[in-house]
C-alpha cells in the first residue's frame, strides 16, 4: 500500500511540477500504472479548449521548412491539445522557460533541421507564438525567448 | 562580407557605449513597461554577439520589441497544403511498416514493445498505423527497445 502511495505522490508531483508539462515518469514504474493514476485518479492540470496560432508563427516556419516538414510541424502543435492528458503527452519533448514553452523535434522528414516551435497557454487556450530553426542541439538563444515573451505580451 | 570588414564591424561593435546607448532607449519607455528592461537586454547580447548571424539575429529581435503592433491569428488547418500532407501520410505509413515489421520479426505484440519503449500502447498502434506523428524522441524510444538504431527505421534520424 505504502508503495503505492508512493507512486501517487510521484504521479502528483509530476503533473503540478512548476512546467506542468512533459511528465516523464521513473523508469520501474509500469504504463499502466502510470495511467492509471495519472488519467484515473488525478485531475487534469490544464484544459485545452482551443489552438491558436499568430500568423506572424506560420510565415516564420515556413520560411524555412519544406511544405512536407511544415505538416509535420502542423501536427506536433495540433497534440498540444492533449495538454492535459500527460499520458498521450508523454513523447513530445517540452522544455519551459518562464511562461513559454517550447517543443523540440529534429530527424525523421525533418532531417537535419532542429525545430523549437514555442507556445503558451492562456484562458485555456494553446498560443502559438513561433518557430525557429536552431542549429545545434544547445538551448534556445536568450533573444528569442525575449522574442516570443514580446509577442505574447502583445496580446495580453 | 570579407573577413577584415567583418573583423573591423566586431571591433566597431565593441567600442559602441552600449550602456548609454541602452539608457538612452530605456527613458524613451514607461519604467513599469517591459519592453524597457526587454530593450536593454537585448543591447546587452548584442554587445556580446560573437558573429554577424547572432548580431543579426538579436536586431532582429530588438526590432521586432520596438515595433510590433497588431497580431493577427489564423486557423492553422487553413495553412496546411493537401499535397504536402499526402506525401506526409505516405512517409509516416511506410515508417509505421518498418516499426510493426521489426516488431513482428522479434515476435513481439505491440503491448510488448509499448512496454519496452515506455509509451501507452494505443500510441504505438497510431505509429504504426500512420496517423500519429512520430517525433524523434518516440522513434529513438521505439528503436531503442526494438534494438536497432533510429536510422534503421527512418533514414531521417541518421547522424
Amino acid at each position: 500500500m505504502q508503495g503505492v502511495d508512493a507512486l501517487h505522490e510521484i504521479a502528483y508531483y509530476s503533473q503540478t511540477a512548476p512546467h506542468g508539462m512533459g511528465v516523464l515518469m521513473p523508469k520501474g514504474i509500469d504504463v499502466a500504472k502510470q495511467q492509471f493514476l495519472s488519467m484515473r485518479v488525478l485531475p487534469p492540470v490544464y484544459a485545452v479548449e482551443g489552438i491558436v496560432v499568430l500568423r506572424l508563427a506560420v510565415e516564420e516556419a515556413k520560411r524555412f521548412l519544406t511544405p512536407v516538414q511544415y505538416e509535420h510541424a502542423v501536427d506536433l502543435v495540433k497534440r498540444t491539445r492533449d495538454f492535459n492528458n500527460p499520458t498521450d503527452f508523454c513523447d513530445l519533448d517540452i522544455r519551459s522557460v518562464q511562461n513559454i514553452h517550447e517543443i523540440r523535434d529534429k530527424g525523421g522528414v525533418l532531417g537535419r533541421i532542429n525545430l523549437r516551435i514555442f507556445f503558451a497557454y492562456r484562458k485555456r487556450r494553446i498560443i502559438v507564438l513561433g518557430a525557429i530553426k536552431k542549429e545545434d542541439e544547445g538551448k534556445t538563444p536568450e533573444h528569442i525567448i525575449i522574442r516570443m515573451q514580446n509577442r505574447l505580451d502583445a496580446l495580453v | 562580407m570579407p573577413q577584415t570588414m567583418e573583423h573591423s564591424l566586431g571591433q566597431v561593435r565593441q567600442e559602441m557605449p552600449w550602456d548609454a546607448i541602452a539608457d538612452e532607449l530605456a527613458r524613451s519607455f514607461n519604467p513599469r513597461d517591459k519592453k524597457r528592461d526587454r530593450v536593454r537586454r537585448l543591447l546587452t547580447l548584442l554587445a556580446k554577439s560573437e558573429n554577424k548571424t547572432e548580431a543579426k539575429e538579436v536586431l532582429t529581435t530588438l526590432f521586432e520589441v520596438l515595433n510590433l503592433s497588431k497580431l493577427r491569428f489564423v486557423s492553422i488547418t487553413a495553412t496546411s497544403d493537401p499535397e504536402a500532407r499526402s506525401k506526409l501520410g505516405k512517409y509516416r505509413a511506410h515508417l509505421g511498416a518498418t516499426i510493426r515489421r521489426v516488431r513482428e520479426r522479434k515476435g513481439w505484440t505491440q503491448t510488448q514493445l509499448a512496454a519496452k519503449a515506455e509509451l501507452p500502447q494505443p500510441h504505438v498502434s497510431r505509429i504504426e498505423t500512420g496517423e500519429h506523428a512520430p517525433t524523434f524522441m518516440t522513434i529513438s524510444k521505439i528503436a531503442g527497445a526494438l534494438g536497432v538504431r533510429p536510422g534503421d527505421l527512418d533514414p531521417g534520424c541518421e547522424d
